[in-house]
């Protein structure tokens, strides 16, 4: 049996690891999945409260709600998930558990990245749908509806001044920034021993202002530079192909960063 | 087999343990003793690979703990002195984590909890530390493996559940396996432990069997003083008093004494069990 990836052995952590994370934070996704029927049912007791009638619930709230449930998942759910690792209790288990890094880094990589994101997607779609359904009056078109129709949701389309436009496949791109939120907050999870939450907020804010300060000196080496293009050098089709290979593939060059770190620490631990 | 071999490990600029060199045979139950901070515990975390030897060598099988490849974690199971309560039922819990090692038992685990008087269907996060500790103790023992190392396993146990402990530790463990109880408690331990390993910082103080012991020094529970004794205690009733076998005469160990005899007199126990 390889010592670096066994098939059966990798199902094996991975239901150990699945029924692991249900314990652990199954309830508090469950409830971030229904954020918008407490939402909805907050909204209307106020309207109650203070109108004495039930009311139209707008659109921005319900986003905000699906945004908001969103957001303090991928804070809450790493940390109380793999945020042990560091515990030198549930550690040492961890990591006596015969199964391979690899393994194990993989396995954290799936219920991150697509088993999380799926169960708190479905339910956030199911419980808005139905609220549209149930409440066609005062709950109106389901809040992911509403966006495709504003928006877009499946391809948003930007002008840009004298380039054209740009095609950036939403769903796709927001799942990539989902899991690169999560992945982070999984390794502030790993990595942080106390106040795991605020210090990965923290590297954040410093890693942010670092790479906007390295940024903004490329940019000043670049503009030194005479390039000798006008319009009529790059087609627009070109000009858009570019800017979208260099947005996917920051977003791919982050999320294959925080995979290694990830890797990295696990195969660092020790107790 | 688990050979040690001039093993050195420190936290940060703090050693911890220095030059250590032991050698720890199948099918015995080891007891691991010594003063507080002498670094028993980093010995066992480091046996079961969750630390990293700063020098020198430790195979265990001829794997390398550190590397903690899942063939050797299969075969070993580590029982730290604080166990981590599970949101889970105890049978539910045993029955899939046991999914890892290839010779679990639930069924030995059963026999384990049942003899320990606990209940499986009981959430381990609603436990008492005790209870916890017993639910790991009985999953230890029904992963069959052959390297069990346990750091303090009596602590938190009632005076019924050290009984149970011996109890289970003799009838559910595997004649072939390698057995190390790091413990304070001798006297819980005293009559399960076969060979005993006294540590210091330095040096492995004593490695011996209970024969081997009990050949080289004498424990008297006499009511007189013997000059020639190394260690002596007053009891009621009489002294305990340990003093070389130059008789040959037969004798019950009393770990505590022995252990106290040890520290007492580090060079002349080391020439005593050189040989050895």
């Amino acid at each position: 049996m390889s010592n670096t990836f066994n098939f059966k052995r990798f199902w094996n952590y991975f239901t150990y690891d699945l029924i692991s994370a249900k314990n652990n934070t199954g309830l508090s996704l469950a409830i971030a999945g229904a954020a918008p029927v407490f939402t909805y049912a907050i909204y209307q007791i106020f309207a109650l409260l203070f109108d004495g009638k039930t009311a139209y619930m707008p659109s921005g709230v319900k986003i905000a709600a699906i945004v908001i449930a969103v957001f303090i998942s991928i804070l809450y759910f790493p940390t109380k998930q793999y945020g042990s690792l560091t515990d030198k209790r549930a550690g040492a288990d961890w990591l006596m558990l015969p199964a391979s890094r690899l393994e194990k880094w993989f396995s954290l990589l799936l219920i991150t990245c697509l088993v999380v994101p799926a169960f708190l997607f479905a339910e956030l779609f199911a419980t808005d749908k139905l609220l549209s359904l149930i409440f066609d009056g005062t709950y109106g078109a389901s809040a992911f509806s509403q966006i495709n129709r504003s928006v877009g949701l499946l391809w948003n389309e930007f002008t840009i001044e004298g380039v054209g436009k740009l095609a950036i496949n939403a769903p796709y791109a927001l799942y990539l920034s989902f899991c690169q939120n999560i992945l982070f907050f999984t390794l502030g999870a790993i990595y942080f021993k106390k106040s795991k939450i605020g210090m990965t907020f923290l590297s954040s804010f410093v890693l942010t202002i670092a790479l906007s300060m390295l940024l903004i000196a490329v940019g000043k080496i670049f503009s030194n530079f005479d390039f000798n293009l006008g319009p009529e050098d790059i087609s627009d089709e070109a000009a858009m192909r570019t800017i979208n290979i260099i947005v996917y593939s920051v977003y791919i060059v982050v999320f294959a960063t925080l995979d290694i770190l990830l890797y990295l620490r696990i195969k660092s631990l020790k107790h | 087999m688990i050979k040690i071999d001039k093993l050195s490990f420190s936290y940060g600029s703090v050693p911890c343990l220095e030059n250590i060199s032991l050698c720890l045979e199948e099918g015995k139950i080891y007891g691991l003793l010594g003063e507080n901070g002498v670094g028993k515990t980093t010995l066992l975390t480091l046996l079961c690979g969750l630390k990293k030897p700063d020098s020198g060598s430790i195979e265990t099988d001829g794997d390398i703990p550190y590397r903690r490849n899942p063939s050797f974690l299969q075969d070993q199971y580590y029982l730290p002195e604080e166990v981590a309560p599970v949101n889970e039922r105890a049978g539910r819990w045993a029955r899939y984590t046991g999914k890892f090692w290839p010779k679990y038992s639930h069924e030995k685990f059963l026999q384990a909890m049942s003899l320990f008087e606990n209940d499986p269907e009981q959430k381990m996060n609603a436990m008492s530390a005790g209870q916890l500790k017993k639910t790991y103790i009985s999953f230890a023992l029904a992963c069959n493996v052959k390297h069990l190392l346990l750091d303090e396993p009596t602590n938190g146990l009632d005076i019924p559940g050290k009984t149970q402990f011996r109890k289970v530790i003799m009838s559910l463990t595997a004649e072939d396996s390698i057995i190390v109880i790091s413990t304070h408690q001798v006297k819980d331990l005293e009559n399960i432990i076969d060979p005993i390993v006294i540590l210091d910082k330095r040096d492995v103080l004593l490695n011996a069997s209970i024969s081997t012991i009990t050949d080289k020094l004498f424990f008297d529970y006499g009511t007189t003083l013997n000059p020639e004794s190394l260690f002596s205690e007053q009891l009621p009733g009489g002294f305990i008093q340990v003093y070389p076998n130059t008789k040959g005469a037969e004798s019950k160990v009393s770990v505590e004494a022995l252990f106290n005899t040890v520290h007492a007199h580090k060079k002349l126990i080391k020439e005593m069990f050189s040989h050895e």
